[in-house]
């Protein structure tokens, strides 16, 4: 689901910043999610993308006090844990470990083509899959995203193509797959 | 600058254009790309469906991991407390450095609006935007409706709809009320089927509300064979599965906040009964449903992402004037109760709808619809619109009445244009409300769309007259009206001519000049700015000045306001009933079914009509004209 994630409202941030322990976590309550969320999408792995959510909190408070305003604090809190996620995801692929057991693809009850094509995401490679999770699911513009992931925006818009095509073709052969089995 | 794209380039740029980050200055030529490049075309539909699909996808369960993040965020911030303050905040310091320097480079970023709730104009944008892209759409609904008839609290029906763009779509209806035991109550179920060619309607009639319980009526089938392309008949209307129709006059709606139902973040949209009237009645089938008042209010929540309704309400108006309306309708509805409940219970964009949903039984072969279907690109129609505004060509044929049609569409977005033959010296007389619009050189004449009719732009030439007939909003109907290969002729001055009357059309920006005993008014509701047209009737030496006020997208009664204005010593004879108020000093009459307010006063007749409206709009209009 798309969902721009609400702002925090920035006396919360403040206070956080100013030190104050009950606002920092009334922040990690409200955003834990969307940060597993995240982190989940780039890792692929349920259990990695917990240890990545919280080593993301931990740095977050520590460097909140350099958090001057200038971003949005979502798109902040998310650049943290989008390198948090990036550093496991490329140790993971140097220890030839990554774990993609089936049983973590999401189920839902919805009676769209919802788990395909969250199937057909995952399988896409992690330069691309950044691009569609933060721009698709996220909500972020373009420059967010491109700020992000520390590339040209140019780059951004030719990623996010390049993986809806891959995954539009993805979506055809499984079609066509399902249709002879049938 | 003349760019010529590679079909690469074209294809970023149109993945692009669905995020809106598109660039700007290669607009023109990626149109023109698109203009001769099937392919691309073909992209782009794919591109859009991959879009929607990765964004409407069901979301994971999230695991709850906010105390085990407290106890490892406390325990940092105990080593941290053990050392010195300045030790401290010498740390705060370089970390910060390097924070700012992981996270953003240093530079700032923009905030992004959409995380704010679209205004409804946007809304109203990206619902026309998402009606051109779908394709297919199933959903299932829990509909609760109250006060259909005082021994009965409540009756609850399932609807099941499925719909693939243009025009084919299956509606069922399950009654599940809970009826009392011992007298027999017609139960509502109904089938709708909805092909290009053919309408398949099944369902109880016969049974009035007033004749409950005891009547059963009789379950019948009917269809249509031969049906024009969208011809207003389809049987289901197209806004609960996205409300193009009531959006598009949402410039009086109003946002009133967001909320999270399911697991979809969702927009509330609340406006007035009379605006909502296509979204209200999308799914009444099955015989008579209880009625509405203009001034009830709906509230709406759609899916924030695709628009698609998840659940609306009509709530009884609190209006002063509704009590005597409700006594008409034989309802007795407190104010604020929630007289209608629909919500989506399940839906999606499935790739593929079995055609069987779509067939109607054979053996019964229906009334003729009057239309017969060729191959689109053999009909010949050199008046055709050059620019359809990126619909593609859907069907074409004739009419009984010698009409060639041509429909273009794509998702649920259509236009239709159809051309008449000019008979002999037959004047056309356009509708009353239509307006006279300027089309590039030449002229036409614009009709908001109604209860049953679309909106319309009629285009008059030597030898044809042009119907557009569309579901598109008023700008991009008057964008392609300004395409045809065409220049409309201005109608005359004096538009019916016959022994005993005259009819002038008054083209002037202030009309109630035109005629010595007419007053403009000096209120006038929102939305109603204007007039869109104004007709002097010429009879003896008796005139009578009639002006039209419509909204400009849709006017679900088919009206609007009308006010009329000639000299006169007495009211006119009454038809129907009508009731008594004062105005100005002097006995008024109200006739509610008309909603119209009719009164002499020295010497003037005065009346104003406004159906969707109720008594204390219509006086508060009367108290402005004087």
């Amino acid at each position: 689901m798309g969902d721009a994630v609400d702002e925090p409202d920035p006396s919360l941030v403040e206070a956080a910043r100013d030190g104050d322990p009950a606002a920092f976590e009334a922040l990690v309550r409200r955003y834990q999610g969307h940060v597993w969320r995240l982190s989940f999408h780039l890792t692929r792995d349920r259990t990695v993308a917990e240890d990545v959510t919280q080593e993301a909190f931990v740095k977050a408070f520590r460097f909140l006090p350099a958090f001057r305003g200038e971003a949005r604090f979502t798109t902040w809190l998310f650049s943290i844990a989008r390198n948090c996620a990036v550093d496991e995801v490329r140790r993971a692929v140097r220890r030839d470990r990554t774990r993609r057991a089936a049983g973590d693809v999401p189920v839902g009850n919805d009676i769209t083509v919802g788990i395909e094509v969250r199937e057909a995401v995952a399988a896409l490679p992690l330069s691309l899959r950044e691009a569609v999770v933060l721009i698709d699911m996220f909500g972020l513009s373009y420059r967010e995203a491109a700020r992000l992931m520390r590339i040209p925006e140019g780059t951004v818009k030719s990623r996010v193509h390049k993986a809806r095509a891959a995954l539009a073709r993805s979506l055809v052969q499984r079609e066509e797959g399902s249709a002879g089995e049938g | 600058m003349k760019v010529d794209f590679s079909c690469e380039a074209a294809r970023v740029e149109l993945s692009a254009r669905l995020d809106d980050e598109a660039d700007a200055s290669l607009a023109d030529a990626l149109a023109t790309h698109l203009e001769s490049c099937e392919e691309c075309r073909r992209h782009e539909r794919d591109l859009d469906r991959i879009r929607r699909a990765v964004r409407i996808s069901p979301a994971e369960p999230v695991p709850d991991l906010a105390d085990e993040i407290i106890a490892r965020v406390r325990a940092e911030r105990d080593r941290e407390d053990r050392g010195a303050p300045w030790r401290r905040r010498a740390r705060w310091a370089a970390l910060g450095a390097a924070a700012a320097a992981l996270v953003v480079g240093g530079a700032s970023l923009p905030w992004r609006d959409t995380a704010e709730t679209a205004s409804a104009a946007q809304i109203r944008q990206r619902v026309v935007t998402a009606a051109r892209a779908i394709e297919r759409y199933r959903a299932t609904f829990a509909i609760v409706e109250r006060g259909w008839h005082p021994d009965l609290a409540e009756r609850r029906f399932e609807a099941r709809v499925w719909f693939e763009a243009p025009e084919r779509a299956r509606l069922e209806i399950d009654d599940v009320t809970a009826y009392p035991e011992g007298e027999s109550w017609p139960t509502a179920d109904a089938l709708v089927i909805a092909s290009p060619r053919r309408i398949w309607i099944r369902e109880r009639s016969g049974c009035p509300v007033e004749t409950v319980p005891g009547c059963s009526g009789r379950i019948h089938a009917r269809s249509t064979q031969g049906r024009a392309p969208f011809d207003g008949a389809t049987g289901i209307g197209t806004d609960v599965i996205l409300p193009l129709e009531t959006l598009a006059s949402a410039d009086e709606a109003e946002v009133v906040g967001e909320s999270v139902l399911g697991e979809r973040r969702a927009i509330g949209i609340a406006l007035d009964y009379r605006l909502a009237v296509p979204l209200v009645s999308a799914l009444e089938a099955g015989g008579p449903r209880r009625p509405f008042h203009p001034r009830d209010r709906v509230e709406l929540w759609v899916d924030a992402e695709t628009y698609f309704p998840l659940r609306f309400t009509v709530r009884a108006s609190d209006a002063p004037a509704r009590a005597r309306w409700a006594e008409r309708h034989f309802v007795t509805d407190r104010p604020g109760e929630r007289l209608l409940e629909v919500e989506t219970t399940a839906w999606g964009e499935p790739r593929r709808l079995a055609p069987s949903l779509f067939r109607a039984p054979r053996h019964d072969p229906g009334t003729p619809g009057g239309f017969t279907d060729m191959p689109p690109e053999s009909v010949t129609a050199p008046w055709a619109p050059r620019k359809p505004d990126g619909l593609a060509l859907h069907r074409g044929g004739a009419t009984s009445s010698g009409a060639t049609v041509i429909a273009y569409a794509r998702g649920m977005t259509w236009l239709k244009a159809t051309s008449q033959p000019r008979r002999g010296g037959t004047t056309f007389f356009p509708a009353a409300r239509s307006e006279e619009v300027r089309l590039g050189a030449g002229w036409g004449y614009y009709r908001p769309a109604g209860a049953s009719l679309r909106r319309a732009v009629e285009v008059f030439g030597p030898r044809t007259r042009v119907l557009l007939e569309s579901n598109l909003p008023r700008a991009e109907l008057l964008a392609v009206a300004r395409s045809l290969p065409m220049r409309g002729r201005r109608l005359p001055r004096t538009i019916a001519r016959s022994p005993g009357l005259l009819v002038e059309r008054i083209v002037a920006a202030d009309p109630y000049a035109a005629a010595e005993f007419a007053t403009s008014p000096r209120y006038l509701p929102d939305g109603y700015r204007r007039p869109s047209n104004a007709l002097l009737y010429r009879s003896g030496g008796h005139a009578t000045l009639v002006v039209h006020y419509t909204r400009p997208e849709a006017e679900f009664d088919g009206i609007g306001i009308r006010i009329t204005q000639s000299r006169a010593a007495s009211l006119p004879p009454a038809s129907g009933r009508f009731d008594r108020v004062r105005i100005h000093g002097v006995a008024a009459r109200w006739s509610a079914e008309r909603g119209e307010l009719e009164w002499v006063r020295r010497g003037f007749y005065r009346a104003v009509a406004a159906p969707s409206f109720d008594l204390d709009t219509v006086l508060r209009i009367a108290r402005g004209l004087r």
